[in-house]
């Protein structure tokens, strides 16, 4: 007990020093931040699309080409838990960033034993991109619009199972969503992630899928899968013929995988607003825009306070969804 | 004939000198991550993609197809010489490859496997250029039922590895399917066994898993029973490559090897690791020296499911190319590199960007040959790794070990798993428990549930879809053959007319 008290005695005075210098070094630091390479940790294994994501934006953040870089850094396990806590556990400077995604708001509900509070381990710095869905069925499924699907599973009930790429991601979510919201009673199948799903689809194991819209559309494009609507707010660039849920009568119905970049909660403001700043350039990009469209995403930088607003209400959104689907 | 003139398109784009180089250099770095532990080809790869923002889609695919081959020839070369297997599909490897090298065969050893691995690498790679389309037709109608009733039959096989007593070889496969269990469970997403530990949300990996048992638990046995005077490592015997009786006992076991592992490695959640087993299993049934199998070490169980291993990396291709699917965490890793030359991978990428693909498949025949170039000579040299005294040879293998589990996943966690599956790893080897099943059991345990309860989920609970669906009921009738066939061989014998020399429970 004494060495314990001893020891929170010393934090706490050191703590107290600390808090001293703050307004000092904060001004020194936001000034001439970045001043040494940031890492971004980027809370999945190499090769998925926050990885992708993650490489775009780092990459697109650290120009100038001469001046401090950028450099993701792969921390992945436990549904990107690991990734985050190293995050929120890290020095609050600036120079350690999340690109973190819509994972977050839904561990929260669905694994609160995770420990994952976002608006309390971070500091939004900017949403960079969304990605609706696209949902897709098997041809052999006598359905070609979204009234004719729900109509057939309400004709059907256990017909459609539909996959996803594991509990708790958004695709089994939406999934989870389009049965409450249409009345219909859908069979989730999870596999271990969005191609093994999309490989069964595709083979007629089961019915039907929400999935990303690039890899499902060459398979659309060939015949093998029939693409009924897309989730997003406005229909997707690259399948324009196709409507959104919305358009297609099954009302609020709008979702979206999303990534953005968080700092660990602390972060100095000036330093969260020159952040943002370098984010927003750098969605902004033509280039860079460009090579999320032609993954099906929406770049859509904003400032740290819409994007704390925009977690909050998806956190609420997705826990209503887990909570609704597990009784 | 329209292939063969795609293909030699592609060979043109291969041989280019930028092109060769680039494979040369691919297949070099991934000999030398498949040695290195805890360094993966994925994770070399992943390491490797911002190169797509300097150079041509052709040369990048090039390097990283020369990765992936060379990682599947240089991982087995750990797991014969130091039991440490680096990767998943070459544990099986380590099971007659470390004991043929401590009877001095760690050359043969060597040889058997890079030369198994040409010519399943070459034989895989000629499926994927012209069989592609029919497999990945077969490749799709494996379903939930399917998988289940393949895993049936690897577990019936598996019996060939429980080793003498029956209790023994079950507790370790059961064993094996707890340690397989730990972690979120996939159809609820609840955590299972994980005592709370973040850590253990993933569940274990199964090469810290194989290290601990194999490298770490052999190394305290050994240290434990030093004094007693044994000291069983022979540096070599013999011709350093392969005796004409050990080249006539590896070819056809390579093309068996071959035959299983292209097929499996072709299906969305086939894996390399149940063709090693399968192959290992057959061997062991078709061997001349089913004795050496456990003991000497025997070279069939070597070749076969190094074979099989390759067949099976150049089998991930099909999907990969022809359907734009990712069945290993390499191939996921390479199609990330698709998508960031803003290439789409799909059905259609045979028809949209044909000098790629093809100059891809021509680089896996050029990189086998370099491989095979690159590795035989270097037998030679790793066989001088068992010179070094025991003692300093197990600490280096002790410090490899950890080396290797820690670049995994850098989890402080994983090391101290490490340790204590060492701890009970010597006191299986201590009391004469076969540690391979525990391996197995984890691999196949999980694997065999998940397609079980998937398969359940779809048929609405309604169990008889595993003997509806033909291929499924195929399987099974296999695996009822493979369990009771060699039992009714010998009633009929018997009946036959029972022979003096037949020893009752001999076999």
């Amino acid at each position: 007990m004494t060495h314990l008290t001893r020891r929170s005695v010393l934090r706490a005075s050191l703590g107290a020093a600390a808090v001293s210098l703050v307004p000092f070094r904060e001004a020194a630091r936001a000034e001439t931040y970045p001043s040494r390479n940031v890492r971004m940790v980027v809370p999945y294994a190499a090769g998925g699309t926050t990885d992708f994501v993650g490489r775009l934006i780092a990459e697109a953040m650290s120009a100038p080409a001469n001046g401090p870089r950028f450099f993701v850094e792969n921390k992945a396990g436990a549904a990107g838990a690991i990734g985050m806590k190293d995050v929120a556990g890290s020095k609050p400077d600036g120079y350690t960033v999340l690109l973190g995604d819509s994972t977050m708001a839904v561990t929260p509900t669905l694994t609160p034993a995770a420990g994952i509070d976002p608006l309390k381990m971070f500091r939004p710095i900017s949403l960079v991109a969304t990605f609706p869905s696209v949902l897709v069925v098997h041809p052999s499924v006598p359905a070609k619009t979204v009234a004719e699907l729900i109509a057939y599973a309400k004709a059907n009930p256990g017909k459609i199972n539909f996959g996803s790429g594991g509990v708790g991601t958004v695709p089994h979510l939406q999934g989870e969503q389009f049965r409450l919201k249409t009345g219909t009673s859908l069979q989730h199948v999870p596999y271990r992630g969005a191609a093994a799903a999309l490989q069964d689809v595709v083979a007629g194991q089961i019915q039907m899928l929400f999935t990303a819209a690039p890899t499902a559309l060459s398979f659309i494009e060939g015949g093998q899968l029939r693409l009924i609507a897309t989730t997003g707010a406005e229909r997707l660039p690259i399948a324009a013929q196709v409507p959104t849920l919305v358009e297609a009568g099954v009302k609020d119905f709008v979702s979206s995988q999303w990534f953005g970049l968080l700092a660990p909660a602390g972060t100095p403001e000036p330093v969260v607003a020159r952040l943002n700043e370098m984010a927003v350039r750098a969605t902004r990009d033509p280039a860079l825009s460009k090579r999320i469209a032609d993954q099906g995403g929406f770049p859509q930088p904003g400032s740290p306070d819409d994007f704390a607003r925009f977690i909050a209400s998806e956190i609420k959104t997705w826990g209503e969804v887990v909570r609704a689907s597990q009784t | 004939m329209d292939t063969l003139a795609q293909l030699a398109n592609g060979f043109a784009v291969a041989f280019s000198p930028a092109n060769l180089l680039w494979c040369l250099v691919g297949t070099t770095l991934g000999t030398a991550i498949g040695v290195l532990p805890g360094l993966g080809p994925a994770l070399t790869i992943a390491l490797l993609l911002p190169i797509t923002f300097q150079v041509a889609p052709e040369a990048a695919f090039i390097l990283f197809a020369g990765i992936y081959y060379g990682a599947m020839y240089g991982g087995s070369t750990t797991s014969i010489l130091l039991n440490t297997p680096g990767e998943s599909a070459t544990i099986v490897t380590a099971l007659e490859g470390n004991r043929m090298a401590r009877s001095g065969r760690a050359g043969a050893a060597l040889a058997t496997s890079a030369i198994g691995s040409f010519v399943a690498g070459t034989i895989g790679t000629m499926g994927v250029t012209f069989l592609a389309p029919v497999v990945v037709g077969l490749a799709l109608l494996f379903g939930p039922a399917e998988y289940f009733s393949l895993m049936v039959l690897a577990f019936v096989t598996v019996s060939a590895v429980l080793g003498s007593s029956a209790v023994r070889g079950l507790a370790s496969l059961f064993l094996g399917f707890y340690l397989g269990m730990i972690g979120i469970d996939l159809q609820t997403g609840q955590p299972r066994l994980t005592f709370g530990l973040t850590e253990l949300l993933d569940g274990t990996n199964v090469i810290v898993v194989a290290v601990g048992l194999f490298a770490v638990g052999e190394t305290l046995y050994v240290a434990a029973r030093r004094h007693a005077g044994r000291d069983e490592i022979v540096p070599l015997r013999g011709s350093l490559y392969m005796t004409r009786e050990e080249w006539s006992r590896s070819w056809r076991p390579w093309l068996r090897g071959t035959a299983i592992g292209f097929p499996i490695g072709a299906m969305p959640a086939g894996g390399a690791e149940i063709p090693t087993f399968l192959s290992y299993v057959l061997e062991k049934r078709l061997s001349r020296k089913p004795e050496e199998f456990g003991t000497a070490g025997a070279i069939e169980g070597v070749a076969g499911p190094e074979a099989a291993n390759n067949a099976s990396a150049a089998g991930v291709l099909v999907p990969m190319l022809t359907l734009g699917l990712p069945t290993s965490a390499t191939a996921a890793i390479m199609l990330s590199a698709f998508q960031s030359y803003g290439i789409q991978p799909g059905p259609l990428l045979l028809d949209t960007q044909p000098a790629l693909v093809w100059g891809l498949i021509a680089s896996l025949y050029v990189a086998n040959v370099l491989l095979v170039v690159l590795n035989l000579p270097l037998v030679g040299l790793w066989v001088r790794i068992l010179k070094i005294p025991a003692p300093q040879l197990y600490a280096g293998i002790l410090v490899f070990a950890t080396v290797g589990t820690y670049g995994i996943s850098q989890s402080p966690i994983d090391l101290v798993l490490l340790y204590i599956l060492g701890g009970i790893g010597f006191l299986m080897r201590r009391f004469d428990f076969p540690t391979a099943p525990v391996v197995i059991g984890m691999i196949l345990g999980p694997m065999a549930e998940t397609e079980f309860r998937r398969a359940m989920t779809i048929s609405n609970g309604d169990w008889t879809v595993l003997f509806t669906h033909p291929l499924s009921a195929a399987l099974l009738a296999l695996a009822f053959a493979a369990l009771f066939g060699p039992r009714l061989y010998r009633l009929i014998l018997a009946w036959r007319g029972p022979r003096p020399d037949h020893v009752p429970g001999g076999a």
